[in-house]
């Protein structure tokens, strides 16, 4: 059988009225959910999961996985109109996203971004259905020298993000790696920096520090400025934006799509925080490549197609792993995985074989789901700028408000709502002095990932540092970090020799 | 004087008594909280919902679980000690945090015996002895003979300092003799991909996340670190039979709540979780799952932790393994 | 004498200052380890240094660099907002979502510069309600709606 003969398979299974309606259902709850700050896929998931025991499981899977694809699509929309980023994987959206908002093109913004997940859903889905066994023979491979190598790499790419002070975005780098610190050492079991406080022995969690310095400091620098200036999306700015995208625009986005997508496709196999590194890392090449590097952070198209697309790729091919090993690489594939068990299903290599109509099922209503996400978010656009486009001193409230409700339910713990009311101070005082909040959080991300692996990979190795140059993958990756230190620093000191000409 | 106070006291006993026992035959008339001190989605979240939607179905009282992750389950262990102990707050509670948690943290927040009142086992989950297929050990005793040759030659993985693939590892080493390097891992997740791809060469793993790679061969099993076989690999031996003693790691799941419940409704909440879990689709769901059903009587119940306490505990003290939080 | 020319780059600069060396500082009580086996404190104290020394050379830029001035912040939208986030915290528990949910939008309205009393009412009334019916009808997070007596 070869693979058109599998997709029909899975088509035949995916377009029955009961599976496409509760494809439909998935989506929708994950977009809402995706819109909400704060909730996430994981804890809908679980939430969701008991109603789902009456389903057959191809119908159940088919659900929850609309409900995790959905939730990308909806965490990219808030992240545009009011700078939140709804998921992890958002964070890089907000960059470019809301600065389009801001300068009247909203609707552009989310338009690129719904059609460039689209088109990398519609890629990734096809890789997931024709590669999935080789692609995930590189999930396997990847481990702790070549996960450093990569945050090496990613480290360096965060000074090119910065578009102020690149001093201080270094400086906030290493503050969001102390951040990062926070907690248990994973491999003594030594408490850092936690200031015996217990709650903090988990570290501190991302999604306190993102709503704190993103949400909630957007409003309280909104509510500085004088009452006219602050509607986030008034007429006066230019309006909502066109339908359409101009010719221009297109010519910029397709192929920081595509770039983005084959990206995304790759790291999305990765266990961990594949999509936020694919988000990131796509920014990174796209800022890197462009012509008028200087544009972005000031509503690039570009920023917003590339990383969009990534994160959709990512999202994806992140199925692989799950699917042909049975093993989860994110926690929401080790809830689906929870799911397959409850249904009787061992994940593996064999469900292939023995469960073909689910394997193929998923995988078509994958596509299927995207579509409806297309389809749905179009109109949907509309409605969001409608709700943001009410008076600022209106909106205010209920961002925090939802940011608050999506705070607490991270844990049910008062402690976590008190910790963002700090970095709100935080956040408010760092803005203030200029310094951009994203390299912080990015900083966060990566910092733990980068010490784990060093030390797992220097334990593995008993000490022996050359690991990081013998393994292929890692030696390529440090080499483009190189390669990207070497590009940094060349021009700096070029211009610095121009300058002591000049005087 | 002294006989009235004294029969002032019987009276009072007598009262609550009766109270308690008034309150056990109502008991539930109201929302009861169910605490989960994990995020939501893993194995112990899922078995807990699944339960907990059967005693709504039985009692028509919604059962409310709460997720309060932290420190390795002691953010929400801490929480229902401190509840009042009416039966309205309850805690789902791994051993590790009865029977390791304790004495591995020197500044653990709550005493198993002095603060919680046992209520009913749910489930069991062996624990599986794996090698990375390229290790030339078909039986623990080879494994044990290459672990010999070369001291701290071979690295197993776990999932964090003081977890249930830690301490097993651990233990098996002091009976065996043997040395080998840890790697500790954020959760269990990377483990197995790091096992399959021959980073760490030994895995003592639960077996529900490990039995599909077994299967396939991607990981082979030397043993159950149990009392007895699993019914899922029944040509399996157990580390014992294989030559190596003690070796005893079941994790089990239950319920508990605050120390001073009263009887009755501790026997109530024991007998409904034990008849849902004789009923044929809970113990084929739990099965899928991996977890063996596990009934015990709430005494039967206070022994368990009693000797998987000082088990742990001696060999935590001996090792002198410690974390903090 | 030198001017400072830069406050924003001072504060800054003083901040990273003070985050890094307060990170060196408390982690040095843990075990260091070797470069080939780092131990918990390596991390932290090699980090928390580069920190510092970065700080520094912030600091000394803001005596030389460009002039900026630092505008005085306005405290009432960042204390009003800070507020009510405490008092969510605080309240969602015993208050219930409903309770909390209107107060907490009371409070917030308190940061801008004008409070439009019959307009908050509503709002904060809309919201309690829409939060409820949203959060724990729908979506099922086990919040208690209502005041636990």
């Amino acid at each position: 059988m070869d693979i058109f003969d599998n997709i029909l398979l899975g088509f035949s299974v995916a377009i029955t009225l009961k599976n496409l309606s509760y494809c439909l259902l998935g989506s929708l709850v994950g977009t809402l959910v995706g819109v909400l700050p704060g909730l996430g896929p994981v804890a809908t998931i679980a939430m969701l999961m008991p109603l789902t025991y009456g389903l057959d499981t191809t119908t159940a899977l088919i659900m929850l996985a609309g409900i995790y694809y959905g939730a990308q699509y909806g965490g990219s929309t808030t992240a545009v109109l009011v700078n939140i980023p709804g998921e992890t994987s958002s964070i890089i959206t907000t960059f470019d996203g809301h600065q389009m908002a801001l300068q009247g093109r909203a609707a552009e913004a989310l338009l690129v971004a719904a059609l460039g997940s689209f088109f990398a859903g519609t890629v990734s889905t096809f890789l997931v259905a024709g590669f999935a066994p080789p692609l995930s023979m590189l999930a396997i491979n990847f481990s702790a020298p070549e996960y450093f190598s990569l945050m090496v790499l990613c480290l360096i790419g965060l000074v090119v993000l910065a578009h102020g002070s690149v001093l201080k975005a270094i400086a906030m780098v290493l503050a969001g790696l102390l951040l990062g610190l926070v907690g248990q050492d994973v491999t003594s079991g030594v408490n850092r920096l936690t200031f015996g406080i217990r709650e903090l022995s988990d570290g501190i969690g991302f999604v306190v520090v993102a709503m704190a310095l993103f949400g909630i400091n957007e409003i309280i620098v909104g509510l500085e400025s004088p009452e006219e200036r602050r509607e986030v999306l008034s007429k006066k700015r230019g309006g909502l934006g066109k339908w359409s995208l101009s010719k221009e625009d297109f010519r910029l986005a397709w192929p920081a799509s595509v770039r983005g997508t084959a990206l995304g496709a790759v790291l999305g196999l990765l266990p961990g925080s594949g999509g936020v590194l694919a988000s990131f890392v796509s920014y990174i090449v796209e800022k890197k490549i462009a012509k008028d590097p200087s544009r972005f952070g000031k509503g690039a198209i570009e920023g917003v197609a590339g990383p969009e697309s990534a994160n959709n790729a990512g999202a994806q091919t992140s199925f692989i792993p799950m699917l042909t090993l049975g093993l989860p690489s994110t926690p929401t594939m080790a809830l689906m995985i929870g799911a397959l068990t409850l249904h009787g299903i061992q994940p593996g290599p064999q469900v292939m074989t023995t469960n073909p109509t689910l394997f193929w099922g998923l995988i078509a209503s994958m596509w299927i789901g995207n579509l409806f996400l297309v389809i749905l978010n179009l109109p949907l656009i509309g409605v969001w700028i409608k709700l943001v486009s009410v008076r600022f001193r209106l909106l205010y409230p209920a961002i925090l408000l939802f940011c608050c409700i999506g705070v607490y339910s991270l844990s049910n713990s008062t402690f976590e709502v008190i910790l963002t009311s700090l970095f709100c101070v935080l956040g408010y005082c760092l803005v203030k002095l200029d310094c951009e909040p994203a390299p912080l959080l990015l900083g966060m991300i990566l910092g733990p990932m980068m010490e784990e692996n060093l030390r797992r990979a220097m334990t593995i190795s008993r000490g022996d540092p050359g690991v990081f140059i013998r393994r292929p993958v890692s030696l390529v990756l440090l080499i483009f970090a190189a390669a990207l230190l070497l590009m940094l620093v060349v021009p700096a000191i070029r211009k610095k020799r121009v300058e002591a000409f000049k005087e | 004087m002294k006989k009235v106070s004294l029969g002032l006291i019987l009276l009072c006993l007598l009262f609550f008594v009766s109270v308690n026992l008034t309150l056990a035959q109502n008991y539930p008339d109201k929302a009861i909280q169910l605490v989960v001190p994990w995020t939501p989605g893993g194995s112990n979240d899922v078995l807990a919902r699944l339960i907990g939607q059967k005693l709504l179905e039985k009692w028509k009282q919604p059962v409310v679980v709460e997720n309060r992750p932290g420190a390795a389950g002691n953010i929400g262990a801490t929480l229902v000690a401190k509840a009042a102990p009416d039966g309205y707050t309850l805690l789902v509670a791994a051993q590790n945090i009865l029977a390791i948690n304790p004495t591995l943290y020197s500044n653990s927040p709550f005493d198993t015996f002095k603060d919680f009142t046992p209520i009913a086992t749910m489930g069991a989950v062996p624990v599986l002895l794996t090698v990375n297929p390229s290790v030339p050990a078909h039986s623990v005793k080879e494994l044990v003979a290459i672990a010999k040759s070369k001291s701290e030659g071979l690295t197993y993985g776990s999932s964090g300092i003081g977890s249930p693939q830690h301490l097993t590892a651990e233990l098996f080493m002091k009976m065996a003799g043997v040395k080998m390097v840890h790697v500790a891992y954020k959760g269990a997740a990377q483990t197995i991909p790091d096992l399959i791809s021959g980073q760490i060469q030994v895995l003592c793993c639960p077996i529900n996340s490990i039995l599909p790679h077994v299967k396939s061969g991607k990981v082979r099993a030397l043993a159950v670190a149990g009392v007895k076989r699993v019914p899922s690999l029944p040509d399996l031996p157990t580390v014992t039979e294989a030559g190596v003693k003690n070796v005893l790691s079941d994790i089990w799941i239950s319920i508990v709540g605050p120390k001073g419940m009263a009887p009755g409704t501790v026997n109530k909440i024991n007998s409904e979780v034990a008849k849902i879990l004789a009923s044929d689709d809970v113990v084929k769901n739990l099965r899928m799952q991996g977890i063996e059903p596990l009934i015990h009587t709430p005494a039967d119940f206070a022994k368990l932790i009693r000797s998987d306490y000082d088990r742990w505990s001696k060999l935590i003290k001996e090792l002198g393994i410690r974390a903090e939080q | 004498m030198i001017k400072i020319r830069n406050p924003k780059d001072l504060c800054a600069g003083l901040f990273f200052m003070v985050f890094g060396l307060s990170a060196v500082l408390i982690s040095r009580t843990y075990p260091l380890g070797t470069a080939f086996r780092m131990g918990a404190g390596y991390f932290p104290i090699l980090i928390g240094g580069i920190l510092f020394l970065i700080g520094l050379v912030i600091v000394i830029k803001a005596f030389f660099g460009a002039r900026e001035s630092l505008s005085l912040p306005k405290w009432r939208p960042l204390l009003f907002i800070v507020i009510s986030i405490i008092l969510f915290g605080l309240m969602i528990k015993p208050l219930g979502l409903v309770v909390t949910a209107f107060i907490v939008v009371m409070t917030s309205g308190l940061a801008g510069e004008r409070f439009h009393v019959r307009e908050m009412i509503l709002l904060a009334t809309v919201l309690a309600v829409l939060s409820a019916v949203l959060f724990v009808s729908i979506l099922g997070l086990p919040f208690p709606v209502w005041p636990q007596l």
